[in-house]
C-alpha cells in the first residue's frame, strides 16, 4: 500500500523519496534511487538552465554561428522586450491560450467519461477500443488541410485540429487508468454493498483520479504542439501564426521568442496540475504521524 | 445453534478445453451461526476461491451455497468481508472508510455518526478518525477494514489471510483483538489462513484443505474453552493439536511433490 501511494505520489511531482541521505559523498550524488537534498535538487536543476545560457552566450560572442541562424541572447532579449511592450505578443499570447483551453476542454469533457466507462464496463472497452487505436495512428496533423476545408480558417478549425490531437490518446489513457483501480478494492465496495453506478461515481473515479489528472497534466503538453501547428497553417494571431510571419521576415529572434515563451507557459500550466494535484489529493502527501 | 451457512457438493473450474483449472472438488459443509471456523490449508488449495463463493463474489460451476436458507447470488447483505490486501480507501479519512457502507444506503447522519463513533471506540482509532489510511500502520488498516465491514452489520464475517501481511508481534495483537471481538456478539466467522498456530488459537473448527484440486482432508473440533489467549498456546493439549496439523500439512506437500 505505502509502495503504491508512492507511485501515485510521483504522478503528481512530487520527488523521488522521503528522506534524505545523511552525507553527501560525490557517490551519493548519482546512487541509484536515492533522494538529494531539496537545495541540491534546485541547484542542479538551475545550474543547467544557467550552463545551457552560457554555452548560447558563448556560441554566439564567438561568431561560430551567424546570428542569422542563432540570434544572440542579448538580441532575443531585446526582442521579447519589443514584442511584449509594443507589438502585443500577450494578445497572440492569450488567444493561443483560449484556443487550446477550448480545445482541449471539449476533448476532456468527452474523453474523460468515455475513458472511464471503457475502464469499467468491458462491453464500451469492446465495443470502442479498436477503433479509437486505429484512430489514434492518424496522425493529427495530417487532418489539418481536411478541417480547413470543412471549417474554414476560425478559431472552430483551431479547437478541432486540438480535438483531433488529444481525444483518442486522452480517452485510452483515462482508460488505461481507470482499468488500473485494484479490483480487490471493488470487490471490497462490492461486499458493502455498492451498487453499479456507485462504484463508478464513489470508487472507481476517485481511486482513478490522481492518475487521470497526470493523464490531463501530460495531454495538455500536447495540446500546445498541435495549436502552434494549426496557427502555423491558417491563422491571423496566436503565437503559432507571429513566429509563422517573424519566419518571413528571417526574423529568427522572434521565432526564438515565440518558442521560448510556449516552453514558459508549458512550465507554468505543470506547475499549476502540481499545486492544484497537492490541493486535491491531500492523502497522497507521505505523512506517518 | 441453528445452520447459517449450507455448502453442499461444491465444485469450481476455471477457464475451458485444455487450460481448465479445478480448483475446487466436490466440498460439502455445515456451518452455524455464532461459529468460528478456520480454513487452514497450503496456498493454491481452494480457500478464497471458496470463500469468495460464499460471499457472492464468484460462481459456482457446480454445487449450492446456501447463507441463511437464501441460495447466494451476488453479494448478500447479511455477509461482510476482510481481505488480505489493505482495501481501505485512500481518498477518504478513517471514519469515513467505516462510514463508506452506511452512506451508500443513505444512512441519517445522527445514526452515521453515532455508528462510527462507537466502531471508531470498539476498533481503538478514534484518535485516527480524520487521518488517510496512508498515515496508518498495517495492523491499523485492518482494523479499519474490520469496522467498515462491521459497520453494515452483516450476521457472517469472512476473513481472507486479513493478518497475512502483519508483523509477528502486530499479528498476535491483531489475533486477541478479533477474538475480543468475537466474544462479544457472536457473528459467525470465516478465517482463512495457511498459519497453524493462528488456527488454534482462533477457531471453533479447523477445516483442513488439501490441494490439487482443493478438497476438505479432514474437519478439527477445537475442544480449548473461550477466552482463549496467545499463553495458552503453549498448553500441551494445544502441542497435540499442532503436531497433528503439522503432520497433515506437510503430508500435503510430500504427495504434491
Ligand atoms: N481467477 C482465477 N483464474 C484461474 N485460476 C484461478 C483463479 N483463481 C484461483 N485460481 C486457481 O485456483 C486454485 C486455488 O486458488 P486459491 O483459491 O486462490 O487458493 P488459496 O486461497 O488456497 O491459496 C489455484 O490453483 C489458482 O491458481
Ligand atoms: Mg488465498
Amino acid at each position: 500500500m505505502a509502495n503504491s501511494v508512492e507511485k501515485q505520489a510521483n504522478v503528481i511531482g512530487a520527488p523521488f523519496g522521503a528522506h534524505s541521505p545523511k552525507r553527501l559523498g560525490g557517490a551519493d550524488l548519482f546512487a541509484i534511487r536515492r533522494p538529494l537534498p531539496r537545495t541540491v535538487s534546485v541547484v542542479l536543476s538551475v545550474s543547467f538552465f544557467v550552463l545551457l545560457f552560457a554555452g548560447w552566450m558563448v556560441i554566439s560572442a564567438t561568431g561560430m554561428v551567424s546570428d542569422f541562424f542563432l540570434p544572440s541572447p542579448s538580441q532575443v532579449l531585446r526582442s521579447a522586450w519589443e514584442m511584449y511592450t509594443e507589438k502585443g505578443f500577450l494578445w497572440d499570447i492569450a488567444i493561443s491560450i483560449y484556443r487550446v483551453f477550448v480545445g482541449f476542454c471539449i476533448a476532456a469533457s468527452v474523453a474523460l467519461p468515455l475513458g472511464l466507462m471503457m475502464g469499467s464496463v468491458q462491453f464500451f472497452r469492446s465495443l470502442l477500443e479498436p477503433c479509437l487505436a486505429f484512430t489514434r495512428y492518424m496522425p493529427a496533423t495530417a487532418f489539418i488541410p481536411l478541417l480547413v476545408l470543412w471549417l474554414g480558417i476560425d478559431d472552430a478549425q483551431k479547437f478541432s485540429v486540438i480535438v483531433v490531437g488529444t481525444f483518442f490518446t486522452l480517452t485510452l489513457m483515462v482508460m488505461v487508468s481507470t482499468t488500473a483501480v485494484s479490483l480487490t478494492l471493488i470487490e471490497a465496495a462490492i461486499m458493502l454493498g455498492a451498487k453499479p453506478k456507485q462504484l463508478i461515481f464513489k470508487v472507481i473515479l476517485p481511486a482513478a483520479k490522481p492518475a487521470i489528472f497526470n493523464d490531463l497534466r501530460i495531454v495538455l503538453g500536447w495540446a500546445w504542439t498541435y495549436i502552434v501547428i494549426a496557427e502555423i497553417v491558417a491563422a491571423s494571431s496566436g503565437v503559432g501564426y507571429v513566429i509563422l510571419s517573424a519566419s518571413r521576415f528571417m526574423d529568427t529572434a522572434t521565432i526564438f521568442v515565440g518558442i521560448i515563451s510556449i516552453g514558459i507557459i508549458g512550465l507554468i500550466s505543470d506547475l499549476l496540475f502540481n499545486i492544484s494535484g497537492r490541493y486535491l489529493f491531500p492523502y497522497l502527501q507521505r505523512t506517518r504521524s | 445453534m441453528s445452520d447459517i451457512i449450507r455448502i453442499n457438493r461444491v465444485s469450481k473450474t476455471f477457464g475451458e478445453g485444455a487450460s481448465m483449472v479445478t480448483a475446487m472438488e466436490d466440498v460439502s459443509l455445515t456451518i452455524k451461526a455464532g461459529e468460528f471456523i478456520v480454513f487452514l490449508g497450503p496456498s493454491g488449495c481452494g480457500k478464497s476461491t471458496l470463500l469468495r463463493m460464499i460471499a457472492g463474489l464468484s460462481d459456482t460451476s457446480r454445487g449450492s451455497i446456501m447463507v441463511d436458507g437464501r441460495a447466494v447470488d451476488g453479494r448478500d447483505p447479511s455477509v461482510g468481508m476482510v481481505f488480505q490486501t489493505y482495501t481501505s480507501f485512500p481518498w477518504l479519512t478513517v471514519q469515513d472508510n467505516i462510514g463508506f457502507g452506511l452512506d451508500l444506503a443513505n444512512t441519517g447522519s445522527r445514526a452515521r455518526t453515532e455508528k462510527v463513533d462507537s466502531l471508531l471506540k470498539r476498533v481503538s482509532l478514534t484518535r485516527f478518525a480524520k487521518s488517510y489510511p496512508s498515515q496508518l500502520s498495517g495492523g491499523m488498516q485492518q482494523r479499519v477494514a474490520i469496522a467498515r465491514a462491521l459497520a453494515v452489520e452483516p450476521q457472517i464475517l469472512l476473513m481472507d489471510e486479513p493478518f497475512g501481511a502483519l508483523d509477528a508481534l502486530t499479528r498476535v495483537e491483531m489475533q486477541t483483538f478479533l477474538l475480543d471481538l468475537w466474544s462479544q456478539d457472536q457473528k459467525t466467522v470465516i478465517f482463512v489462513t495457511h498459519d497453524i498456530d493462528e488456527a488454534m488459537l482462533l477457531a471453533d473448527r479447523i477445516v483442513v484443505f488439501s490441494p490439487h484440486p482443493g478438497r476438505i482432508a479432514e474437519i478439527i473440533d477445537v475442544d480449548i474453552p473461550h477466552p482463549r489467549t496467545i499463553d495458552e498456546t503453549e498448553r500441551e493439549d494445544f502441542d497435540r493439536l499442532r503436531h497433528r496439523l503439522r503432520r497433515l500439512l506437510f503430508s500435503m506437500a510430500k504427495n504434491a511433490a
